[in-house]
């Protein structure tokens, strides 16, 4: 697990020229970030793309990166604020159930859904959930965050995240109730 | 609080472990009670561990690389967008100009001597004029001095755009 001394090592590093610190920054934090972005996006492509734009933008913006603060949440927030203005544009997702069908079968003609069968029942659940509930599923189960963090990450308030987060577990329930069916004492 | 709101905020505490003695005991009496409400606690608890299991995503193989390939270009423009004019950095400038002039000072009077010299007598006229000569090279040179003062200033803006951007 990295420390909060070794990320602001690397970072300050990073801020002299010496790009083996950046390098091992990324190393460290590039599945969690990958898995926010593609979460939120559902296609690996883009959430690839997410994924590289939010360590450039925070590359970029380095120097006036708050030491006192926590690297990664001001990192989950650059990739959650990239990946969610992604998919505002592409308007992807599908709010209504009777899309469902229609999601599948983008998928699988798409061949896009490239995780293992254990994943990718999440993923088409996660699809069908709206942007809230998806990012704060998200966040909560990646790395069990506090609510507190959360809460930094998405600028909501601490009470609203504990609520959020109370009904989109039931909603994500709802969904793999439908999808899984019959399935649900194999995969569950 | 009716039943049924007080079975639903029960059950997730059962399933996020943050029952009391007696509030667990009560889920459980549920649970052998009811035959549906014990599957809805199992299926909560199955998708609660498969949820946390499964969220992680491994990012592609290649990422970083990818990723540094595009980055380390612009690595050496954190130092040099930072970077402030001190007297520590422009003291080589200011020497290199003064050298410079120095130069050109005294190779303007050596140039003089020599072509006054009887030598040279017989073609002073075919010469341009020495002062012409050293005149054009210090203008040459402080021009490329300008030039490159001028660029480190524009590569500056560059780099502090780019981080700003």
């Amino acid at each position: 697990m990295p420390t909060k001394q070794t990320d602001i090592e690397l970072i300050e590093q990073t801020l002299r020229g010496n790009d083996n610190a950046f390098e091992e920054l990324v190393d460290q934090y590039k599945d969690y970030i990958y898995t926010v972005a593609y979460r939120v996006l559902g296609r690996p492509e883009e959430a690839e793309e997410a994924a590289q734009d939010a360590f450039i933008k925070a590359y970029r913006s380095l120097q006036g990166f708050d030491h006192r603060a926590k690297f990664s949440t001001w990192l989950y927030r650059i990739v959650l604020n990239t990946a969610l203005s992604m998919r505002r544009k592409q308007k992807f997702y599908v709010e209504d159930i009777d899309d469902h069908k229609n999601f599948n079968a983008y998928s699988e003609e798409k061949e896009t859904l490239k995780l293992s069968e254990q994943k990718k029942y999440l993923q088409e659940a996660l699809n069908l959930l709206k942007e809230d509930d998806v990012t704060v599923l998200t966040l909560f189960y990646l790395k069990e965050l506090h609510l507190e963090e959360i809460a930094e990450i998405t600028g909501w308030e601490a009470n609203g995240v504990k609520v959020k987060l109370f009904r989109a577990r039931k909603r994500l329930a709802e969904k793999m109730r439908l999808i899984l069916k019959d399935e649900v004492k194999s995969i569950l | 609080m009716n039943q049924g709101a007080d079975r639903t905020d029960l059950l997730w505490k059962y399933v996020d472990g943050q029952c009391t003695e007696a509030e667990r005991h009560q889920v459980e009496a549920w649970m052998n009670e009811d035959a549906a409400f014990a599957e809805e606690v199992q299926f909560m608890m199955g998708l609660e561990k498969y949820t946390k299991q499964e969220m992680t995503v491994s990012a592609p193989t290649g990422f970083t690389k990818q990723l540094m390939k595009q980055l380390r270009p612009k690595f050496s423009w954190i130092p040099f967008a930072t970077q402030t004019i001190s007297s520590r950095n422009i003291i080589p400038w200011a020497l290199g100009l003064s050298l410079l002039v120095v130069t050109a000072f005294l190779s303007a009077s050596q140039w003089d001597q020599v072509v006054q010299t009887e030598q040279f007598t017989t073609v002073e006229n075919a010469l341009p004029s020495s002062s012409w000569v050293v005149g054009g090279f210090v203008c040459l040179a402080f021009f490329f001095l300008l030039d490159r003062i001028l660029y480190f200033f524009h590569l500056k803006q560059e780099a502090k755009d780019y981080l700003n951007a």
